[in-house]
């Protein structure tokens, strides 16, 4: 067998096409049948009426329709055939061909055809062939359907889950356009491989991207990307929370699985739908900052404040004095924040055409939107389209084209603008000023001679990056998929299906950026300017599925058993390309394919290839005694030999006691009462592939010979990292469920625990080994799902309510010393540094640091009066003393080369051994950064037409170090600083929290107690309207559906935290700290839907 | 229908068949060779080779060679440098934080030479073409760039883990203990022997010949470790091998700006390692030092040693009016004198040439625009090399010959003067002072102080001596105070590779020392 696996596939996919039509072509005496098709109750003729020839199967085989005088003529190709009549309005006819070769038939006026059709079925839960009633589902599985966030403006499908399912948290990076959300299902079980649920559309896994050419921020762009279906296109979300339900993923599946289902085709006359949704978004009030006028009399005192030193603060650009060449750029009052945030404005249009009849359906919609940034600069606009395409040949035999696009064009600042924003000195102007005090044209950027302090002066113009920079991502993704569904044995009785699907998925990214020399002070033929680069990564990503699904049927009907057997590929080839070229003509030529000096460039490729085995069962009796069993058996290409393939199997099972007989009393109040253990293992990989083997590569050249250098450590000993875990469900439903719960606790142990790019002695001659297992970690929680329908109903009026909370608890079990060592580094003894433990048997997450007791009133101690200066005390409070009985100064670090003596109105610290000495000792547990629980409420309430959603989110107990105001409050540096400074120390007798300026000295913002705080809160997510005009009004406009909604977006944050926003990203194993991203936005959507 | 339902089994259980598709997990890199398919050709063992050779030329290794060697030397001051580390290094101030002390650039040579020592035997079974012969000159080449890179790692820490096999997979033991500098020199002198057995006189072309390792540089690098160890007459006797071979010549004084420094490959020189505008530029040099782009480099010459100053090596005062090195060539060719800012910018690898006005005797200079090179061992090295030693190992009994060797470089720079007599030098230490002077007047910029001075100080076992011209920079007090033990001559081991390796031992006089400032 030398064909490769992927023309195999083919073979079989061609095989399929071409046995199938030999089959139907039976023997056939064909003929003419001829006849005229009128309205039954007016006798009128009907032109234009469907006339199909089916064969016996129900495959269509020939088909016509009638003239304008309602007259038709059709070559039949077998007797055995029937004709089927259709007209819309008309009820539907068929008759036999027999025989007969005239066949005029009339058509009865159908008065329903209209009308929705309501169909009465078991709700199927599952994906391909193998479907399972949703009462039967015995996993922790948790459907959201998209109504219940249907008009919601959101960007993706992410912030609409958000606060919604239990157990998942979704926290959004930052507020910029495209920045995405970080998820987290049951916690994180593991430290860095991907941590991010699998997405699943329609039964096939949505590819995460990896290896991208933006590396900053590669996961959260991606991940938002991936995330770009839209909302509209929604169908529903099961989120598989446990092992058993996920374990049929295997790779990927230990972080969870969201799978989404998006909308079909639906039979009846073709509607087309139009959206259009009107966003307005502003940014939140973030720290106020000083004014140039109290920038300066502040950079003053802090110059001076070290050494009492009037020449330190002797700086120009701080003095006020017109004799200074540059004073008119330096005595301004520029509000930064002001100057780079703009109003946020979103178009949104979708459009979506969705009909078809007994044999196609079809749904295609496309969308454009068009979005401004909160921060100056900042333009996105997405063209989308998905098709969804379903054309059954015959009963048996049936093919599902899928097919999405998406065009995305980010543009994006270069930098963060808003932090430098924050940061800038306020009495600089945005634009050069003459000698009037007039801006001129050009921006100006403080110059590289200045003898500010290098990290202020060097700091570029954000308002010139915005207009002049460019950073611009470029994203285009298609994916098709073609499905084949083949009903083997044709009979009902015994079900045998094969289903088959391809997927393709090419998406492309190019980044392209422009750096000019004009955003900062640096000579224009310096490296690091006019420098432009670009970079493309190309993936493709072929996945193959095919099984087999066996329903036998059972003469007793109280069994049920469902049988299904599948084999899965996938193949992923990456390529990244990226060239950075510098010295180009800014304005003129900003791109990297321009001539001008090249600066590095790379390639590089990938080949990832996974395959997999599996086989799966359902069994249940009375629909009341279930269990459900999975083995996945998959082997990937990133590990060696030994390590290839892992096992995932998964076993569940659930017993609705409420059924039982004996349970017949209560079923008046108790509707719904179950129980379900499951239990189960999933896997993860490593992301990058070739690891397992020692690679050469070439490496330049010496003199003429060419060069060759091994390039990495084979990772022999790699293995697959497994989750195993745990869970116990319960399903109670009250008074035929309008009340539902929904409980769960589990337990998961992920073992082989990967470790990227540890690092290692560099004696191997390599820095970092790219992957390693490195140990055990446990992640324990429970969640509570509870939703309540219509549990107020009077008349026209009706809520609804839900709520969900979850905790999730994280311990390391064990974990390899290097690792713990790596993040257990020695304390340094320098300002805003805090330590985190991590630890065998403690959660990681911890802060810990010094606790902050106010500021030194007094520089000299003197009894009786200037109590409040900085000494040593002993337990009691009670003043140390030297042997002359002089009072023993308080100092930080005594005895190291950080050793200083603190000074009034420097911070004051707890001295917790009371060794007169601020040390590595008086570190003290801060709180964790791990939320004790979170989730989210809200309600629906109807009245009529009118709609009203609210919703809330909510985390509770987790310590956030707020670095932002860290930095806006040291004064030691040159950046600026919050207006909370100025109720800084500044005399003897000062009575503040504030600590004096000290230039680039002293430990005032030591790790403390002072900016960890509680990052509580509840925010009121969303409160939206939605109104559906009553269809009577629209009948005689010929319109379907109009409905109107406006929806109000973080409305308002319930909290203590006194940055801008306490919901921060994960900080990975340290501790979350605020960073001051840009934050969410609030805004508002006005939006129109119209159905025809 | 039942024929078709067959096949379709059939279709799908060969698509399944598990034995046939192991294969098609395993996956090899693209663009790139890997362990099992390599080491077949004759090609393979000399890419690699050249791949040790390419690691001495990476930024990381050039800027360490020129860092460790002189940047805590009294030939330094700050010029235009902004890196924090560099300015800190100028001012003593070292910590395991600072990013110059990590070794790993060196280990990372020594891995590739270790992978084609292990590798490069099998070969011969591969290819007939590759004899015996070839190997063992190849391998005398891998041989020494090992060596080298194992000499400067002793000299800048002392003791560190000294390994020679190959770091292939994650099932070797990567946590390696340090082995005493006496083990680790030890060892190298006998590969050394061994390569010097094997080593080319000479290869083909004048950049091979230069640019790669031959019989003289594995002298050179051999005479160096002797004097370090203070093996004088092993020194001496490598010293004279090298000497013994006529090809080598001191080029004119008027020449050595331009032949040695700015071509390169020149008569003198020994090891030269050869940089390449397209490969890899000399950033070590041409940002220390400075370019055609920016005359003014990181780093400049101390006014206190400027000619006529009170501690300068040139026109250096023997007392009663007599001069040594009144009108020294090398004054002019190493540094300009920047006439505005009064800095003395260096222009040794810096400049391409220096032209004098005959009437008014004023320079001008011309800066290079192209990348140079950087001379691991040349001539004069070795001749001065050999005067150290043999003042050391005949004390005071054979001043004459030591001045006679100062003399051949001496007399190249001051070719007007008279040349330096043993009867003006009063003793063992003014000898050796001179000795030390002209090391420095000759081989400044060249990666060569420091260890001067710490050689000076290990015979004496005492930093004093060093201290007494360190200090005559600007540098205060509290820089000298972090000098005063002989272990804070070496480097501390960086902070990463102590996580990284806890069986490693820091440097005791590091110890206790941590970083005072933050940013």
């Amino acid at each position: 067998m030398n064909l490769s696996m992927k023309s195999r596939l083919y073979i079989v996919i061609l095989l399929l096409l071409v046995l199938t039509p030999f089959a139907s072509a039976q023997t056939a005496g064909d003929g003419i049948v001829q006849g005229t098709i009128s309205s039954k109750s007016n006798g009128e003729l009907l032109p234009g009426v469907n006339i199909q020839e089916i064969s016996p199967d129900n495959r269509v085989v020939n088909a016509t329709i009638t003239d304008a005088n309602g007259h038709f003529v059709i070559r039949f190709k077998s007797a055995a055939d029937k004709l089927s009549f259709s007209y819309l309005g008309f009820q539907k006819e068929s008759r036999a061909i027999g025989s007969l070769r005239i066949i005029n038939v009339g058509l009865t006026e159908s008065g329903h055809a209209l009308e929705d059709i309501v169909i009465t079925a078991k709700k199927m839960y599952g994906e391909g062939g193998f479907k399972i009633p949703e009462r039967e589902i015995s996993t922790a599985v948790q459907t959201i359907n998209a109504k219940a966030f249907e008009g919601l403006q959101v960007g993706s499908i992410d912030e609409a889950l958000q606060g919604r399912v239990a157990g998942l948290d979704i926290v959004a990076n930052s507020g910029d356009p495209g920045s995405g959300s970080s998820m987290r299902i049951r916690g994180a079980s593991t430290l860095n491989a991907n941590a991010e649920p699998l997405i699943v559309v329609n039964g096939v896994p949505y590819n995460i991207s990896i290896n991208s050419s933006d590396i900053t921020n590669a996961s959260q762009e991606q991940f938002a990307n991936m995330l770009s279906i839209n909302p509209d296109d929604i169908l529903e979300i099961n989120v598989l929370k446990d092992a058993a339900s996920t374990a049929i993923w295997g790779i990927r599946g230990a972080n969870g699985v969201l799978m989404v289902t998006t909308k079909k085709g639906v039979m009846g006359p073709t509607k087309i739908q139009y959206t259009y949704r009107f966003t307005r978004a502003t940014q939140p009030k973030g720290l106020n900052m000083l004014n140039g006028d109290d920038y300066t009399m502040l950079m003053k005192q802090a110059y001076f404040n070290p050494n009492q030193d009037e020449s330190a603060a002797d700086i120009p650009e701080f003095n006020y004095d017109p004799g200074f060449s540059e004073f008119e750029n330096f005595n301004n009052n520029t509000d930064w924040v002001k100057e780079v945030t703009q109003t946020g404005i979103i178009h949104d249009h979708y459009v979506t055409v969705l009909g078809g009849g007994e044999r196609a359906k079809f749904r295609i919609s496309g969308g454009y939107l068009d979005q401004n940034g909160t921060v100056i600069g900042q333009k996105m606009n997405r063209y989308s389209s998905r098709a969804y395409l379903d054309y059954s040949v015959s009963d048996r035999l049936k093919f599902i084209t899928e097919f999405s696009y998406t065009n995305t064009d980010n543009k994006r600042d270069y930098g963060d603008l808003l932090n430098i924003a924050y940061t800038k000195m306020p009495n600089v102007s945005v634009y050069n000023q003459d000698a009037s005090g007039n801006d001129t044209k050009t921006f100006y950027n403080i110059s590289r001679l200045s003898k500010l302090g290098s990290a202020q002066r060097d700091l570029p113009n954000p308002v010139a990056i915005a207009a002049l920079a460019t950073n611009n991502v470029k994203n285009f993704r298609i994916i098709p998929t073609f499905r084949l569904r083949y009903d083997l044995t044709g009979e009902k009785s015994k079900n045998l299906e094969y289903n088959m699907y391809v997927s393709f998925d090419i998406n492309n990214d190019k980044v392209s950026q422009f750096y000019p020399w004009e955003v900062t002070n640096v000579a224009s033929n310096s490296t690091d300017v006019n420098r432009a680069s670009s970079a493309d990564t190309e993936e493709l990503l072929i996945q193959t599925d095919n099984n087999l699904t066996w329903q036998p049927k059972f003469d007793n009907e109280d069994h049920n058993l469902i049988l299904n057997g599948t084999f899965q590929s996938t193949t992923s080839n990456t390529t990244n390309q990226g060239i950075q070229v510098y010295d180009l003509a800014s304005g003129t030529s900003t791109d990297a394919s321009q001539d001008g000096f090249l600066n590095s460039s790379s390639t590089s490729t990938s080949t990832i290839r996974t395959m997999a085995y599996m086989a799966r069962a359902h069994y249940s009796y009375k629909s009341k005694y279930i269990a459900s069993f999975t083995m996945r058996r998959e082997g990937s290409s990133v590990f060696g030999k030994n390590n290839r393939w892992g096992n995932f199997p998964g076993v569940s099972a659930k017993w609705i006691i409420s059924d039982e007989d004996f349970m017949e009393s209560t079923k008046s109040w108790l509707s719904m009462l179950a129980i379900r253990p499951s239990w189960g293992i999933s896997g993860n990989a490593p992301k990058t592939s070739g690891s397992s083997y020692s690679r050469y590569v070439p490496y330049d050249s010496y003199i003429d010979l060419p060069a060759t250098v091994p390039t990495s450590l084979r990772l022999a000993d790699l293995r697959w990292e497994k989750t195993n875990s745990w869970n116990m469900g319960m399903d109670l439903g009250f008074f035929d469920d309008r009340f539902v719960f929904d409980l769960n606790t589990y337990h998961k142990r992920t073992t082989d625990l990967l470790f990227e790019n540890l690092t290692i002695p560099s004696t191997s001659g390599f820095a970092i080994q790219s992957w390693k297992n490195v140990g055990t970690m446990d992640n324990d929680g429970f969640e509570v799902n509870f939703f309540a329908n219509r549990i107020l109903k009077k008349g026209d009026f009706s809520l609804d309510l839900n709520l969900n909370f979850s905790n999730n608890f994280n311990t390391i079990i064990s974990l390899d010393q290097k690792v713990l060592d790596k993040y257990n580094p020695k304390y340094t003894y320098q300002n805003g540094e805090y330590l985190s433990r991590l630890e065998n048997g403690h959660s990681f997450g911890s802060i810990y640091g010094f606790k902050y007791e106010g500021v030194y009133k007094y520089d000299e101690y003197n009894f009786g009066e200037n109590q409040d200066a900085p000494v040593a005390r002993d337990k009691n409070g009670n003043i140390l003393t030297d042997e002359n009985g002089e009072a023993l100064p308080m100092m930080f670090a005594y005895g190291t080369t950080s050793e200083y003596k603190f000074r009034g109105g420097d911070a004051k610290y707890k001295d917790i051994n009371h060794d007169g000495s601020i040390d590595e000792l008086d570190i003290v547990y801060l709180g964790n950064s791990n939320p004790i629980m979170n989730g989210g409420f809200g309600g629906t309430l109807r009245y009529k037409n009118l709609n009203c959603t609210m919703f809330f989110n909510f985390r509770y107990g987790n310590k956030i170090v707020n670095a932002a105001r860290m930095n806006a409050e040291n004064m030691y540096n040159d950046n600026n600083q919050s207006i909370a400074v100025n109720w800084r120390w500044r005399k003897d007798g000062d009575e503040t929290m504030i600590p004096r300026a000290l230039y680039r000295s002293g430990y005032n913002w030591l790790g403390s107690d002072r900016f960890v705080e509680d990052g509580s809160f509840i925010r009121f997510k969303y409160l939206q309207f939605n109104y559906n005009v009553p269809a009577a009004n629209l009948k005689p406009l010929g319109i379907d559906k109009v409905s109107i909604y406006l929806n109000f977006n973080n409305l308002y944050v319930f909290t203590k935290y006194t940055g801008v926003d306490p919901e921060v990203g994960y900080g990975g194993f340290g501790v979350s700290s605020d960073n001051a991203q840009t934050p969410r936005s609030k805004d508002f959507t006005l939006g129109l839907s119209i159905g025809i | 229908m039942k024929n078709k339902f067959k096949l379709l089994i059939v279709a799908i259980l060969l698509l399944t068949g598990a034995s046939s598709c192991s294969n098609w997990l395993e996956v090899l890199p693209d663009n790139q060779m890997i362990l099992e398919q390599y080491w077949k050709t004759e090609s393979d063992a000399q890419n690699v080779m050249a791949g040790c050779y390419r690691g001495l030329i990476a930024n990381d290794v050039t800027y360490r060679m020129l860092i460790w060697g002189e940047m805590r030397s009294d030939n330094f001051i700050k010029g235009d440098l902004t890196d924090v580390d560099m300015v800190k290094i100028l001012g003593q101030e070292i910590t395991p934080a600072n990013a110059n002390c990590a070794w790993g650039p060196f280990y990372s040579i020594i891995n590739n030479c270790n992978t084609f020592l292990k590798y490069a035997p099998d070969v011969l079974k591969e290819d007939a073409n590759f004899t015996v012969g070839k190997l063992h000159a190849m391998e005398a080449e891998v041989l020494t760039i090992r060596a080298l890179s194992y000499f400067y790692l002793v000299r800048a820490f002392k003791n560190v883990p000294f390994i020679t096999t190959p770091s292939i997979d994650d099932s070797q033991d990567y946590l390696a203990t340090q082995s005493t500098e006496r083990e680790v020199l030890d060892s190298i002198t006998n590969d050394l022997k061994v390569a010097a057995l094997y080593a080319k006189t000479s290869f083909s072309t004048p950049a091979y010949t230069k640019g790669r390792i031959t019989k003289n540089a594995v002298y050179a690098l051999l005479a160096d470790i002797y004097l370090w160890d203070q093996k004088y007459d092993d020194c001496i006797q490598m010293c004279n091998n090298v000497m013994a071979d006529n090809t080598l010549k001191l080029v004119g004084a008027e020449s050595v700006i331009n032949d040695v420094f700015y071509e390169g490959k020149s008569s003198e020189t020994i090891f030269e390692l050869q940089f390449n505008d397209k490969v890899q530029i000399n950033y070590a040099t041409r940002n220390l030092y400075g370019w055609s782009g920016i005359t003014r480099g990181g780093v400049s010459f101390p006014t206190n040693l400027a000619p006529g100053k009170q501690y300068s090596p040139f026109k250096y005062s023997l007392g009663s009016g007599m001069y040594e090195s009144e009108k020294d060539t090398r004054a002019k060719d190493f540094f300009v004198t920047d006439a505005v800012s009064g800095v003395y910018n260096i222009f040794k690898y810096a400049g391409l040439a220096r032209s004098e006005n005959t009437t008014t005797n004023v320079s001008s200079y011309t800066y290079r625009s192209n990348t140079s090179n950087w001379i691991v061992y040349r001539l004069s090295d070795v001749i001065l090399m050999k005067a150290e030693a043999l003042l050391q190992k005949t004390g005071a009994s054979d001043f004459e010959n030591v001045v006679a060797l100062v003399n051949k470089t001496y007399q190249r720079s001051n070719p007007d003067a008279d040349t330096l007599s043993s009867l003006k030098y009063s003793g063992f230490n003014d000898v050796q002072s001179l000795v030390l002077r002209e090391r420095q007047r000759e081989l400044m910029f060249e990666g060569k102080r420091w260890f001067d001075l710490m050689r000076l100080a290990r015979r004496s076992n005492s930093t004093a001596p060093l201290v007494s011209y360190v200090a005559k920079t600007t540098a205060g007090n509290e820089a000298l105070g972090k000098v005063s033990v002989m272990n804070a001559l070496y480097w501390p081991i960086h902070k990463n590779e102590l996580i990284a390796n806890p069986l490693l031992v820091q440097n005791p006089f590091y110890n206790t020392v941590t970083s005072s400032t933050s940013n």
